[in-house]
């Protein structure tokens, strides 16, 4: 790794003698500057893409986690079935009873490019499996990341700060967190998208090219196939040109570039089933049309000025801009109200109030990504360039033409945004790497430059040039350690932190040895060979991709969040006694129900850790049947133990995840490991309505099967209640309570 | 389980081929009586009425502690149904525990229980009332002080349920004798529980006790009370012994007949022979071969078979319904009788007709769920997937006069656009530089 930093840092030698390369000697000067280019590009692709095989090589060539399983799923479905089947694509073993259009509501560009790829191999005669490619799709197009990166690096500044840029995206954890061997996510191939868009944008801006604007908007094409995340160049790139008219910098060139992309872009995004109308509908999209009216009146206004005297003018200009202020308000307010355009969405307002999702939304503030980022995330993820950012942030300001402004208003909407929500750190990495590489590449240029020494007309004294070289070394080695320092640490962090598939979990033997937790494989894997192939899975929508991908089994909810009520049903089954559980299963034809329980184990994750997320969405939609004060000990805490509310120990999720429990344990004190709780078999209710059918290993993954209906139509309790009952017992003189024969 | 299904066919076979046992399941009947409480003599009459039946009676007498009764050997049942007489001791509470006679029953074993007031048969009324029926206990027995005999009589406008009994007008005045000591019983309001003969309006139950409450009050009390669990095995309830009894046999032969006929599955069984659901057409496409996409038009239709005690005959009935249901039903259609199945003559097949599919996908399931009251229940279900129209089976814009409109305005903008381009162009460009000047002058 340590090798490539010095090959980047070599060429700084050979461009500065760039300028002096018409005559002979520099034709041999360019032939080895192009040779040693091509040499540290393949050593940058090389430490790029194996950096990302860790995950390959500590565990296995395996998908990750649970996005990737969907993925994974559905561009299986697309190799072996048409691409018109892809897009019309109804996927009836999700979201049971409802189905999914799967076709019209995923992004396909990732699928589609990974198909692509692997039809390609087969034509040249490599007949690559499916699922190597979705492997190790994000490595490849890591290397392709840089690539694009370095072009646009070379925009800002020069080839040299491209390449220190090229180099600094191809290892830098940030990235890498979402784009290791086998996370096959759709970030996988935005980032690269994102990048060449970028880098389009920026080349037919500055060069009022229809042809590279043309390029960017096939490129933003091209993204928004692949990621949702599209939504922010929508907007960055507007944004840019709206502080490029506040700023005076009015051109032709911005109004050929902006509305070249803007038309193509809009019009070829609408291509995608899964956005559809939302550029002229959503507000997401309204800045991005906003700012296309905009220009057109810039423009008009530009022509009227050259035409008119400026008294004249400005009474127009005045007018013109207080009616357009006033009809364009009252339209976005008058359309919004009438529901022709939809309201923002709650991830958008999230973005704004990091409260706004805990309370109104629970559904999006349950996932870990889009819970707000914590300080040391951002050294982490990103080392000595988070203090080179800044700097660099103020180095464009000395500059200040279009492209800075660009880069300028990318760190800042970008950093703002990486502070609300961990999962937008991705979109900032690489205008980290980018400046960080300015900055650097700026101080290089100066204190790398040892000519000085070279030079035969000394201009100073001996000692003063001594001093130069001096302060010139020490400053170059502090920051070539910095880089040595950097590429360990990310090297450290990618394998350490990175590359878990977290479908298989490591941990140590006592002896200091590796040993591999498999309960979700095998737990997926007595699924899928144990069950009825129409089995209904009910579990937390968390674990509903991969039972898709790993059991081929239906399931109630996935990780595609996209209906609230549907997922508060299995929320509500959880959080309820077993009988009434029960039936809300039975009605939606449920055969077993799988939960997660790391109390054995220690794995934090688990279901219970998840309990209260499960009750909030169920409370949003059944207030009066769950509450989640009732889940609370009267001082407030979360118990599982003894001490446990009485709802809680009702509850099935409860029952589910401690039937059994303290049995495992000789004295039969169970001790919940993740929650450092004593739980007795007292505390533990028996399951009348469910039959524990699996646990693994560890007890991660259990499953339960539900009872069937009794025969003869009685309650599953006083089943269990009969058959617990001695053969001897006498028939009862009492009485019994029934209810009114109707 | 399926061992047992193909012994039931096998018996169903041979009953059709021979037209000699009249049960659809079959004819193994065991007899559990008890010496000390009733002569088995004095129901002679019955047990002839048995052997007409051809039933393949096997009787067991329990005064004695070392009689063993097997209901199964492993796992097969032993006999198809069973015919408990009161019975007294607790021998008889281990032998045939209230959890044997579910798992009998369960197991497609139907069972025809009697009691008595004077003996209490644990196990019999632990077992009913695991069924919901809650007969009175030994202390109470049934009581109308409104009659002048001391039997206990019953009219035919007491039976409940015409699945069991049929009232016809020559049958109109029967009355059914019960004999001087009656249990009557309480039900509770499952609905597998087919009342059969209720109590009279004027009758109670009262015990030696005084103080005692009475157990049921007038038409709350029933005396003959059946029961189907959801495999279609049936249980029957009757309040009294003497009701069988050779004094009484004349006057309640028709009851007992019908009685032992539903109970044994000699009537009233009916099934699904075929279920099919296609596309609406001549051709009839099934979903295997083209799925089914929302607002297709499909056609469902099921066949019914009925028992008659010899052979399968078409069960014709005008209140058969469809479902189609994703949680809540979508629809529900009464279908129509459509004469003899095409495949099976001796099955009725019913139809819903043409109708459109909801515009809704989703996972629907397609089902019949027939459950009368007396009558086997029949519920088959059938889930299917019904997927949203494809990209390219929505109307094309040209089709919908709406949209010509806005086809009209794109060709508008495109001709103008090229209009004023080849106008702009062969304008002469002297008439541009006049604009120019004319700014200058401004």
């Amino acid at each position: 790794m340590s090798e490539v930093v010095e090959k980047v840092v070599v060429p700084d030698n050979a461009v500065t003698a760039n300028e002096e390369s018409k005559t002979e000697a520099g034709k041999c000067v360019s032939w080895v500057q192009s040779s040693l280019k091509t040499l540290i590009f393949i050593a940058i692709i090389v430490a790029s893409i194996s950096s990302r095989l860790f995950a390959v090589i500590r565990f296995e060539s395996i998908i990750h986690e649970f996005d990737p399983w969907f993925n994974y799923r559905a561009t299986q479905y697309l190799v072996n079935n048409s691409f018109k089947d892809f897009l019309n694509w109804f996927d009836e073993r999700t979201w049971y009873p409802l189905g999914r259009v799967t076709g019209g509501t995923l992004y396909p560009g990732l699928m589609t490019t990974s198909a692509f790829i692997w039809h390609a191999l087969r034509k040249i005669g490599l007949p690559v499996d499916i699922r190597n490619i979705c492997v190790l799709f994000a490595p490849a197009f890591s290397a392709v990341t840089a690539y694009a990166t370095y072009k646009l690096t070379c925009e800002l500044k020069d080839q040299k700060a491209g390449l220190l840029a090229a180099a600094f995206i191809g290892i830098v954890p940030g990235y890498i967190s979402r784009s290791v061997a086998g996370s096959y996510d759709n970030e996988a191939i935005a980032i690269t998208l994102l990048m060449a868009t970028f880098m389009f944008w920026i080349k037919g801006l500055k060069q009022g090219s229809i042809l590279n604007s043309s390029f960017a908007a096939l490129c933003y094409f091209y993204m928004v196939s692949a990621w949702g995340g599209y939504v922010f160049i929508t907007n960055l790139i507007p944004f840019h040109v709206f502080c490029l008219i506040l700023m005076g910098r009015y051109t032709a060139k911005i109004y050929v570039a902006y509305n070249t992309w803007f038309v193509i872009g809009t019009i070829a995004s609408m291509q995608i089933p899964f956005v559809g109308f939302l550029p002229i509908k959503s507000n997401d999209h309204m800045a991005a049309l906003g700012v296309f009216g905009l220009l057109q009146i810039v423009a008009l206004g530009d022509f009227i000025k050259a035409k008119i005297s400026e008294k004249k003018f400005k009474v127009i200009m005045w007018v013109s801009v207080i009616l357009i202020m006033a009809i364009g308000v009252a339209g976005l307010f008058a359309l919004t109200y009438l529901g022709l355009i939809a309201p923002w969405t709650g991830r958008f307002y999230s973005l704004w109030d990091t409260n706004y999702a805990r309370i109104h939304i629970p559904i999006i503030a349950s996932v870990s990504e889009h819970q707000p980022i914590t300080w040391p995330a951002f050294f982490l993820d990103t080392h000595f360039l988070i203090w080179l950012f800044p700097a660099a942030v103020f180095l464009m300001f000395m500059d200040l033409k279009d492209e800075h402004v660009f880069i300028i208003v990318y760190s800042v909407l970008c950093s703002y945004f990486a502070g609300v929500m961990v999962r937008l750190m991705l979109t900032l990495t690489p205008v980290i790497c980018i400046s960080g590489a300015v900055a650097l590449s700026k101080l290089f240029d100066i204190y790398l430059d040892f000519s000085p020494i070279f030079s035969t007309k000394s201009t100073g004294t001996k000692k003063s040039s001594f001093m130069t070289v001096l302060t010139r070394g020490l400053v170059s080695a502090s920051f070539v350690y910095y880089l040595y320092l950097f590429v360990h640490h990310c090297t450290w962090v990618t394998q350490s932190a990175y590359s878990s598939p977290s479908v298989v979990l490591p941990s140590q033997n006592r002896d200091g040895s590796m040993a591999i937790i498999d309960d979700y494989r095998e737990a997926y894997y007595w699924l899928r060979m144990n069950t009825d192939y129409d089995a209904k899975i009910a579990s937390w929508w968390d674990y509903g991709y991969q039972i898709g991908g790993m059991a081929d089994r239906t399931t109630l909810v996935d990780n595609n969040t996209w209906n609230n009520t549907h997922i508060a049903i299995v929320g509500k089954a959880m959080a309820s006694p077993e009988d009434v559980s029960y039936e809300l299963l039975k009605e939606h034809d449920v055969d077993y129900v799988l939960i997660i329980f790391g109390g054995v184990l220690g794995f934090g994750g688990d279901d219970i850790n998840k309990f209260l997320w499960m009750i909030r969405i169920a409370e949003g939609i059944w207030p009066e049947e769950v509450k989640e004060r009732d889940f609370f000990v009267n001082q407030g805490e979360f118990r599982v133990d003894s001490q446990a509310s009485e709802t809680m120990k009702k509850s099935l999720m409860y029952k589910m995840s401690y039937n059994g429990f303290p049995e495992l344990f000789p004295d039969g004190q169970g001790q919940d490991r993740v929650r450092q709780q004593t739980i007795t078999a007292d505390d533990v209710e028996n399951l009348d309505y469910f039959d524990e059918v699996f646990s693994s290993e560890n007890w991660l993954v259990r499953i339960y099967k539900l009872k069937d209906v009794d025969v003869e139509g009685r309650d599953l309790s006083d089943v269990a209640e009969f058959e617990a009952a001695k053969n001897s017992k006498r028939s009862s003189n009492k009485r019994p309570q029934i209810e009114l024969r109707v | 389980m399926l061992g047992l299904r193909y012994i039931q066919l096998f018996l169903v076979l041979v009953c059709s081929i021979l037209a000699a046992a009249k049960s659809a399941v079959g004819s193994r009947t065991l007899v559990v009586f008890d010496d000390r409480v009733d002569d088995l003599s004095t129901y002679s009459d019955f047990f002839n009425l048995l052997k007409d039946h051809e039933f393949d009676v096997t009787t067991l007498e329990l005064s004695d502690k070392s009689t063993k009764i097997n209901l199964f050997e492993r796992d097969t049942r032993l006999y198809d149904h069973l015919i408990l007489f009161p019975v007294k001791g607790k021998h008889y509470s281990k032998q045939l525990a209230a959890k044997k006679l579910i798992r009998f029953n369960e197991n497609g074993g139907n069972i025809l229980a009697l009691t008595v007031p004077q003996v209490s048969s644990d196990p019999i009324h632990l077992y009913l009332n695991q069924l919901g029926i809650y007969p009175s206990p030994r202390t109470q027995s049934l009581h109308d002080l409104f009659q002048d005999s001391t039997d206990l009589l019953f009219s035919v406008d007491q039976l409940e349920n015409e699945n069991v009994y049929s009232k016809t007008n020559e049958k109109k005045d029967e009355l059914f004798n019960f004999g001087e000591s009656v249990s009557a019983a309480l039900l509770d309001n499952r609905e597998q529980i087919v009342p059969i003969l209720q109590a009279s309006k004027t009758s109670f139950t009262s015990g030696n006790k005084s103080r005692e409450a009475s157990w049921t009050d007038g038409s709350q009390g029933y005396v003959i009370a059946g029961f189907q669990n959801l495999k279609n095995t049936r249980s029957t309830w009757i309040g009294s012994v003497k009701f069988l009894s050779n004094n009484h046999f004349k006057q309640n032969q028709d009851l007992i007949n019908e009685l032992i006929s539903w109970t044994l599955q000699e009537k009233s069984v009916i099934k699904a022979t075929e279920v099919s659901h296609t596309h609406s057409g001549d051709d009839k496409v099934s979903y295997d071969e083209l799925p089914y996409k929302v607002t297709d038009n499909v056609t469902y239709t099921i066949a019914l078979t009925q028992w008659d005690g010899q052979k399968w005959v078409p069960y014709v009935s005008d209140d058969v319904q469809f479902e189609l249901r994703q949680i809540d039903p979508y629809y529900r259609i009464t279908m129509t009788a459509q004469g003899p199945a095409p495949q099976d003559p001796a099955s009725e097949l019913y139809s819903t007709g043409s109708f459109m599919l909801p515009n809704r996908h989703g996972m629907f399931t397609f089902i019949t769920d027939y459950k009368r009251s007396g009558l086997s229940y029949i519920h088959e279900a059938d889930i299917k997937a019904i997927r949203h129209l494809a990209n390219d089976e929505y109307p094309r814009s040209f089709e919908i006069p709406n949209a010509w409109v806005y086809l009209a305005s794109i060709a508008t903008v495109i001709i103008s656009f090229i209009a004023f381009v080849l106008f702009f162009i062969s304008t002469p460009a002297s008439l541009s530089e006049g604009v120019s000047t004319e700014k200058k002058t401004n």
